[in-house]
């Protein structure tokens, strides 16, 4: 590794690349606590040809390697288990904003909210928001298909990616997709947006920005119980009215959002809360505005607030971005979920976590892309307590199995990465996932980008080395 | 060959992977097809037997409370229309060609039309998928939720893969609430020279449109909105203060009239007995430009030529009739920061085109999914 190391340094530096234990420590884990692995070195190119230099050195000395963007993800889909980590942080050039035609280029270190602050200059935006935005970065985004709040409305990753320039992990250089949009053959670009840095790393990303709404409605509902928030998420989705965003928010959540410095003034006495924009021309739409607020107090809202102007838009989507911060607060560990249910299944998902955790004494907070469907049932736990870990983590099992059961998906936004890998043979056959293998194989035949992510090493190993198995 | 040819029918998806494996054992090569209404299009398939999905019919599950439908591969349009204007919904996919032509054929061509400036086109609308690949193998990605980060993308793979990786057997698709108000209007009687300063004003004002197309002087006449000029059609979709608000808009940019939203209907069927069909997109930007030189250069060899194009989007859709030979560098030509989309050719052309679905990666999807070439394997040889 010392030979390799001296490599990788004759091309970003000695600074550039870390190898002692007391560096690489920084670098064990992602946004989700629980998960540590350790890579045998980091290495920190900071330009595009850099990047190419290190990753065909690698491919040189066959090493497997794992890409890592800003490190916020929640599927700990960025550690390196003795392999060689990329960072791609320092890639933080915006390329070319064409605010003409809506799109812009950007290296993958580029932090979303950085390529917002750009867009913003022209009236524009990019429309997939993570809660991370102010860390993650457009390569993340890309590897993860990350989503956000306002992806209900305006699409996730995939929808807003028209073109990376990838480097594969054999060092070859590809563009996949155009910058209009359309592209003769299969759609590459579609495979390699959310392959979790499995396919390779993007070099530079074009993404779509679209104008800002020019108006833009923030309601706050708040429930006596979760059931009945639950029910007015479905009955407005029912309804045919697209919020931007429709995000819900448990009482548990609240409270503690509440004894945080991320207050938004939330009422404390609720048992839920639905957070919901509406936004678009603005003819017409107060009359949506209208139609929601009715719907959530048909369905037992106590209070239908209004935002009267940014700044308590601000104020109220605050509360909502930072809940997770604020759950740090209250213990040492956190485990965070990511199931999607059909919209329908709401109401009655809920009431089984809720049936669930109380089984195991466990409080189950909920914080969650409603309108989508898309859960983030979390536990703040003790991780050093041997029983309430295990107890959490039985209860987390459950939560995902009820989610399948219930026709719904292990992952939205988040990726599977390590944390969801287990569950993976839970939602799909052996044909499907073998398929998947085949699919990484075109990609990357040696298997050394982030080795042991998203598909069980046994589904690809059952297709590698049973080919008297297969059909003929 | 295929005229004669016989075609299979599976009832089934156990009856589509036997299909599949007696290809594979009989080294016989398929065409995979729906309903096989839009057959003239893509590159001529070299097969002994045709695949049609056209039996595999039918709604599996519509939950409309979720806005979520999955139907079988050979369900028609019309069928999934129906079903869903019941309940106040659509797919939002609008693509050219027969509405009895099928979802399947619909994902496996990725084909979509002017809806598409609002609702994407289908990898934006496709949640999953049921595929049999090219080993005979059922494979199953995505899901019935409406977002999903599970697993490498198969969805995305198969969907606009012409049936080059086997047969999508049913699909799963994210669902729209119709509008309250479908209004369609049209601007008449430019001059292609005033497309440009247009496009300008609609992109600087605040609308918020179900579809945006330009159409040529000819085919503005073919639809009966226009006796000269060009044309564009915006179509509104909303509330009544928004069809109000957004008509007043539309018409401090340029007076415009209501017409008969069945002009939808025609203009899906604009591309009926066409020798030629090729979309050319690039930035738009300079879809204006693109326009023109489309037009000037089908005016100077005498080609009976009609265009559209979507405004949003800088794609152009070249249609051409009658002698197509003296078009052929026109539709033909790679230009620089444009792409080009062939939707039908001349036979003869067919063998200086690239296949998009063969040369390095491609070949190598390929190689995955079908190693033996036997779906829509194309008439001259393969990679």
């Amino acid at each position: 590794m010392e030979t390799l190391g001296a490599t990788l340094a004759a091309i970003v530096g000695d600074r550039r690349v870390m190898q002692r234990a007391s560096a690489l420590i920084a670098y064990t884990s992602d946004g989700l606590p629980g998960y540590h692995q350790t890579p045998s070195l980091a290495v920190f190119p900071g330009t595009r040809d850099e990047l190419i230099a290190v990753v065909r050195a690698l491919a040189a000395a066959r090493v497997p390697f794992v890409p890592r963007g800003a490190g916020t993800g929640l599927s700990g889909g960025a550690l390196a288990d003795g392999t060689v980590l990329i960072g791609l942080n320092r890639l933080t050039r915006i390329i070319e904003i064409d605010a003409i035609n809506g799109i812009a280029t950007v290296e993958p270190g580029v932090v979303n909210t950085s390529l917002q602050k750009a867009a913003a200059v022209h009236g524009l935006h990019y429309a997939p928001d993570p809660s991370s935005q102010s860390a993650c970065t457009i390569g993340g985004n890309v590897a993860e298909n990350a989503g956000g709040p306002h992806c209900l409305k305006y699409g996730v990753t995939l929808n807003h990616t028209v073109e990376c320039t990838v480097i594969l992990p054999d060092g070859e250089i590809v563009t996949l997709g155009s910058r209009s949009g359309e592209t003769p053959g299969y759609d590459l670009l579609g495979a390699f947006v959310g392959s979790e840095g499995c396919f390779g790393i993007a070099l530079d990303c074009t993404v779509k920005l679209l104008p800002n709404a020019p108006c833009v409605h923030t309601l706050l509902a708040d429930f006596l119980s979760l059931n009945d928030a639950a029910l007015a998420t479905s009955s407005i989705i029912a309804s045919g009215v697209l919020p931007a965003a429709l995000e819900m928010m448990d009482g548990n959540a609240v409270r503690l959002v509440e004894s945080s410095i991320y207050a938004a003034g939330y009422p404390t006495d609720c048992d839920a809360v639905l957070l919901v924009d509406l936004d678009g021309v603005v003819d017409g739409l107060a009359d949506d505005v209208t139609a929601v607020a009715a719907l959530c107090r048909e369905h037992g809202a106590r209070n239908v607030r209004i935002a009267r102007d940014a700044a308590e838009r601000t104020l109220l989507w605050q509360g909502r971005k930072k809940a997770f911060g604020a759950m740090g607060r209250a213990a040492s560990h956190l485990v965070l979920q990511d199931a999607v249910v059909p919209r329908t299944q709401l109401p009655a998902v809920l009431q089984e976590i809720a049936a669930i955790g109380a089984r195991h004494g466990v409080a189950v907070w909920n914080i969650f892309h409603a309108g989508d469907g898309n859960l983030h049932p979390s536990v703040s736990y003790d991780g050093d307590n041997a029983d309430e870990a295990r107890r959490v983590h039985q209860c987390m099992t459950e939560i995902m199995q009820a989610c399948i059961r219930a026709g719904g998906t292990i992952t939205g936004e988040h990726g599977v990465g390590l944390d969801k890998i287990d569950y993976m043979p839970s939602l799909f056959d052996g044909d499907t996932l073998a398929a998947m293998c085949r699919l990484r194989d075109v990609f990357d035949p040696e298997h050394r980008a982030n080795r042991g992510k998203v598909v069980p090493v046994h589904s690809c190993r059952e297709w590698h080395q049973a080919p008297a198995a297969r059909p003929a | 060959m295929l005229h004669d040819a016989p075609v299979l029918t599976p009832a089934t998806v156990d009856d589509v992977r036997s299909a599949m494996r007696d290809a594979m054992r009989d080294e016989t090569p398929l065409q995979i097809r729906g309903a096989g209404t839009w057959r003239a299009a893509s590159a001529p398939i070299a097969a002994a037997r045709a695949l049609s999905l056209a039996a595999l019919r039918g709604i599996i599950a519509y939950v409309p409370g979720d806005l979520t439908i999955t139907a079988w591969a050979g369900t028609s349009l019309a069928e999934i229309a129906n079903e869903t204007a019941a309940h106040g919904q659509w797919i939002g996919l609008d693509p050219a060609g027969d509405r009895h032509g099928t979802i399947g054929a619909t994902i496996a061509t990725a084909s979509s039309g002017p809806l598409a400036h609002a609702f994407g086109t289908p990898r934006d609308l496709v949640l999953g998928l049921d595929a049999v690949t090219g080993y005979g193998e059922s494979v199953r990605p995505g899901g019935r939720v409406v977002k999903n980060v599970a697993g490498f993308d198969l969805v995305r793979l198969y969907t606009g893969s012409w049936g080059t990786l086997g047969a999508i057997t049913s699909v799963t698709l994210r669902l729209r609430a119709l509008p309250v108000h479908d209004v369609t209007l049209a601007i008449t009687g430019f001059e292609t020279t005033r497309l440009s300063p247009l496009l300008g004003a609609l992109r600087a004002n605040t609308l918020s449109l179900l579809a945006c197309e330009f159409v040529d002087g000819g085919t503005a006449k073919t639809l009966g909105i226009s006796n000269g000029g060009d044309a564009l059609l915006l179509r509104l979709g909303g509330n009544d203060a928004f069809i109000r608000g957004q008509r007043a808009v539309v018409d401090g940019i340029a007076p415009s009239r209501v017409v008969d939203p069945a002009v939808w209907g025609a203009f899906a069927r604009l591309d009926h007995e066409a020798h030629a069909v090729v979309r050319i997109s690039g930035a738009v930007s300079t879809l204006a430009q693109r326009v023109a030189r489309i037009q000037v250069a089908a005016q100077q060899c005498g080609a009976d030529v009609s265009l559209h194009a979507c405004v949003s989007r800088g794609i152009v859709r070249v249609i051409a009739r009658g002698d197509v030979e003296p078009l052929r560098d026109v539709l033909c030509a790679a230009i620089p920061g444009e792409q080009r989309i062939v939707e039908r050719l001349p036979h003869s052309w067919w063998s200086d085109e690239a296949d998009p679905f063969s040369g390095a990666l491609a070949g190598r999807v390929r190689d995955a999914f079908d190693p033996h070439r036997l779906c829509n394997r194309r008439e001259r040889a393969d990679a």
